[in-house]
């Protein structure tokens, strides 16, 4: 699940908000400051009165989405029954809500405290306590108690009348009928049938192969009283229609206060659960600097990967690290290592620009115009990742006018190594020229000398811990470890290094490890140490 | 002596959920419904009532005939789309309405001031039918009725409902003798018990609820690994362990699925298990007790019985027949042949005295009459 997926409102109306939201943009700092205090200040209210925060979590979560029934107020056209119940069940809502609210020590953004719905409830819940029903009570519309009095008492006189009738027709069939039951009698009982084609009180209704269908005929007196009841049936729909028509025109006063009460609650859904984030991760309100500066990270995890770590039995180190050049490179072992890193900060400052709390114990920096990044995994069908990746950095550089935090992973790394540390230490040094007095780029790589070629920051991930005692000749010969112990072995975290500082050669190491044969092993060694430091070029022989 | 009716059989198994199943249209399976509720309601019992798709329809389609409805007794909650309540509802106490909104718009739930003639209308899928059933608890029902058919038997699995009642008759087939055999094929389906070993029983339900087809194979006896999923005995009886693959269905992959096989005693279908995947299975020529397991009796679509052994993760409870001697259209009898008959051929195909009753005419069968040796 993406971080994203995890900000899961409780209800459909928190949906809505989180549909709208947008990231805040350069020129937008005090804004995002004024966002990021309010989760802030209530990540720790939560922490102090986590009672309060579940009490409204619990109102939350069985919110109606009234918007169908308010844009029908506002289109003046009348309310059904259930409709006029989600709008019911708004008010109730909206008046625990503010209960809860008052009776709490929490300061609570004004946007979120949704006004005062109680004349709302009284109209549509008259005499309620508990949980709100809806339903259109003899007590908006004497006329209507009147007809619903008459109309039961003339059904009751419909049945009396029918029992009677199916009293009768109980000597002949030995047991009494329902009173709308269909009667079937056997034909080849044709005295019954004979006597039943008599009986006054029996309708013939069909013929079968079998048998002869009949129903209780009604009496002229039962006749009566069912046009009688059709005829207040139908005026009692009508009266019902009459009574939702006032209604929803008394509501339509309401519609405002309704529509802003549905946001709010919303808007509070939304904000309660980036603060639930903020909780869960302990995170610290971040620093946005006005003027462009550098970006300091520390203490940051991505909660994907942490979780993954912890759950293969490994600890998770969180990164830190200042980045105040305008191109940086980051190296470190084939593990996946290095993408992590640029995730990670990727996330952060993404994270904080969306109005959360990022997942970390410090973070400063100045808001972008966009984040790009583009992991190892190659996207378009058709396309060899070399190609797409061209095609993504074509992408990229249409946005070069803007700021922006640009993570580059491993470009050229399909492709010829020669050629392609040459392609990506060109792209850096264009876009330092271009854009480094706005943009940041954080780009990793396997090759070596990127750094020390461009002359700028190399950060590397500090790897495979080697005075672990773990690592021995003996466990090569054993079958090795699995991958899960290299994965529990990663530091993750980021140390700077010089320029010149050699790519880790780790890959031997790995798969000495992993227990591939000692021979193979050997073998690569030897074609590594060949001819003093060979690269193991495709074109020229070592 | 007083025999029990339906409801003294709903009462006295002590289900909180009924699923009221028809094997066919015009089975009479409203006039059950209705007969249950009111008979419940007599008794003082608070009733819900939720159909799995459309029921309850005032004229039926085809035919033109006037159908009875379902009356809900009042007091009772129901659940049914808000399109086929009319705008105002008046007879109903309206308590929720649903967020998600299907063809006829959203669920409503709510109670009924009166007795009324409604219309249900309700949700097919298993897990949608289960939390409603869970709502109508949450208010106060004390015994839901969830109306089915064999065609959106959903109702009917243990993850939704209790126990069922499933209803028959003329309509069914043209012929008693049909009736009789196709009614106790659905109960010999439904018959089919959960694995003897409770470990195996286990490992299945689990498998099931992991979402993924599942072999197990037994593990042999010496040096039996701790795995995860394997069961461990210090006694000779054979052990298991889980092999997940791939797949989440067996429905047009029967093949491959099978083709992963191997030595495995048994195969765990979380899904439908079908005539195809059966036979396939039966082809293969697998140890001599390879063995199937479903979810429930409801996932396995077969029209005949199945050639190898099939074991359920979870049975289901019949509780009775209904049966509705009287057709739409051609033929019928007189209800104490059709109990009888169908009473027996049950008992016959599965050695199960299941009640059989018939609603209208009072005529039942318990099956006490059965010795232990039938012609």
């Amino acid at each position: 699940m993406t971080i994203w997926e995890r900000v899961s409102p409780k209800s459909s109306l928190g949906r809505r908000v989180k549909s709208r939201v947008e990231p805040k943009l350069p020129g937008q700092e005090e804004e995002l400051r004024a966002e990021l205090r309010e989760v802030s200040s209530l990540s720790e209210a939560w922490k102090t009165y986590p009672d309060v925060f579940s009490k409204l979590d619990n109102v939350l979560v069985t919110l109606k989405d009234p918007f169908h029934a308010i844009i029908l107020l506002k289109e003046e056209r009348a309310l059904t029954a259930p409709e006029i119940f989600v709008l019911a069940h708004l008010a109730f809502s909206v008046g625990r809500v503010r209960s809860v609210m008052a009776e709490s020590k929490v300061k609570w953004p004004p946007r979120t405290v949704p006004p005062s719905l109680d004349p709302v409830e009284q109209r549509l819940l008259p005499g309620f306590a508990g949980q709100p029903v809806f339903y259109i009570a003899d007590s908006y519309s004497p006329e209507l108690s009147r007809v619903r009095t008459e109309r039961k008492a003339k059904e009751k006189l419909w049945r009396d009348e029918m029992t009677k009738e199916a009293g009768e027709v109980e000597r002949l069939l030995g047991r009494r009928p329902g009173i709308r039951e269909e009667i079937a009698i056997r034909k080849t009982n044709i005295q019954a049938v004979e006597q039943a084609r008599l009986m006054p009180e029996l309708g013939e209704v069909r013929e079968t192969l079998t048998h002869v269908h009949f129903r209780l005929k009604a009496t002229r007196e039962a006749l009566r009283l069912e046009r009688e009841i059709s005829r207040l049936r139908q005026k009692e729909t009508h009266l019902e229609g009459e009574v939702l028509a006032f209604l929803s025109a008394d509501l339509r006063a309401w519609k405002d206060e309704l529509e802003k009460a549905a946001w709010a609650l919303g808007e509070l859904d939304y904000l309660l659960r980036k603060a639930e984030l903020a909780v869960r991760w302990d995170a610290r309100e971040p620093v946005i600097n006005n003027e462009t500066g550098p970006l300091v990270l520390e203490g940051a995890f991505h909660p994907g990967v942490r979780e993954e770590v912890e759950g293969r039995g490994g600890k998770y180190q969180p990164l830190s690290l200042t980045i105040d050049s305008p191109v940086s490179v980051v190296t470190g072992p084939n593990m996946g290592g290095k993408t992590a890193s640029l995730a990670t900060v990727g996330l952060c400052v993404s994270l904080a620009q969306w109005g959360f709390l990022p997942p970390c114990s410090g973070l400063e920096f100045s808001l972008y115009d966009y984040v790009y990044f583009q992991p190892e995994t190659p996207g378009k069908p058709g396309l060899s990742s070399f190609a797409s990746e061209v095609v993504a950095l074509k992408e990229l550089l249409t946005r070069i006018e803007d700021r922006g935090l640009i993570l580059l992973d491993e470009v050229g790394r399909g492709t010829n190594p020669s050629q392609g540390l040459a392609l990506y230490a060109a792209v850096l040094d264009y876009l330092r020229k271009r854009a480094g007095d706005r943009s940041t780029v954080l780009a990793s790589t396997h090759y070596h000398g990127l750094a020390s070629h461009l002359d700028v920051p190399h950060w590397q991930v500090a790897g495979l811990s080697p005075g672990d005692g773990d690592l021995e000749e003996s466990d090569a010969a054993n079958g090795g470890k699995d991958i899960d112990w290299l994965y529990r072995h990663m530091d993750y975290r980021l140390v700077k290094v010089g320029p010149d500082t050699p790519v880790p050669q780790d890959a031997l190491m790995v798969a000495k490890v992993l227990g591939l044969h000692g021979e193979i092993i050997r073998r690569a060694e030897e074609f590594v140490a060949g001819a003093g430091r060979c690269e193991f070029r495709r074109d020229e022989p070592c | 002596m007083k025999y029990p009716d339906l409801s003294d059989l709903v009462l006295g198994s002590g289900a909180g959920s009924v699923a009221i199943v028809g094997t066919a249209k015009n089975v009479g399976k409203t006039v059950t419904m209705n007969y249950l509720s009111a008979a419940l309601a007599g008794r003082g019992l608070v009733v819900g009532l939720v159909s799995s798709g459309r029921d309850g329809e005032v004229t039926d389609a085809f035919t033109g005939e006037p159908k009875p409805s379902i009356v809900p007794p009042e007091g009772a909650w129901i659940a049914t789309a808000e399109g086929v309540l009319g705008e105002s509802a008046g007879f109903l106490e309206i308590a929720d309405v649903s967020e998600k909104a299907g063809v006829l718009g959203r669920l409503v739930i709510g109670r009924m001031r009166e007795s009324e003639p409604v219309e249900l209308v309700g949700p097919q899928s298993a897990k949608e039918l289960a939390r409603v059933v869970e709502r109508l608890h949450d208010f106060g029902a004390q015994v839901v009725l969830v109306d089915g058919a064999l065609d959106r038997v959903a109702a009917a699995s243990p993850g939704v409902t209790d126990a069922v009642v499933l209803s028959t008759g003329a309509s069914a087939h043209s012929d008693l003798a049909l009736v009789a055999k196709s009614t106790a094929f659905v109960v010999e389906l439904w018959s089919l018990k959960t694995p003897g070993d409770p470990d195996v029983l286990a490992l299945a339900r689990r498998a099931i609820e992991s979402g993924r087809v599942s072999f197990l194979d037994e593990i042999p006896l010496a040096g039996s690994s701790r795995h995860d999923g394997s069961s461990l005995a210090p006694d000779n009886t054979p052990r298991y362990r889980v092999r997940q693959t791939a797949f989440d269905t067996v429905l047009g992959c029967e093949e491959k699925v099978l083709s992963q096989a191997g030595e495995a005693a048994y195969v765990v279908v979380p899904g439908a298990v079908s005539e195809k995947f059966l036979a396939e299975a039966e082809g293969m020529e697998f140890r001599d007790s390879f063995a199937v397991v479903a979810k429930d009796p409801t996932a396995l679509f077969v029209r005949s019985e199945p050639p190898l052994p099939v074991y359920v993760a979870h049975e289901i409870r019949l509780l009775a027949i209904t049966v509705n001697p009287v057709s739409a259209g051609g033929y019928s009898c007189e209800p104490r042949e059709m109990v009888d008959a169908v009473s027996l051929e049950v008992y016959r195909s599965t050695g199960k005295r299941i009640p059989v009753l018939d609603v209208v005419s009072g005529e039942s069968n318990f099956g006490e009459v059965y010795g232990v040796a039938v012609g």
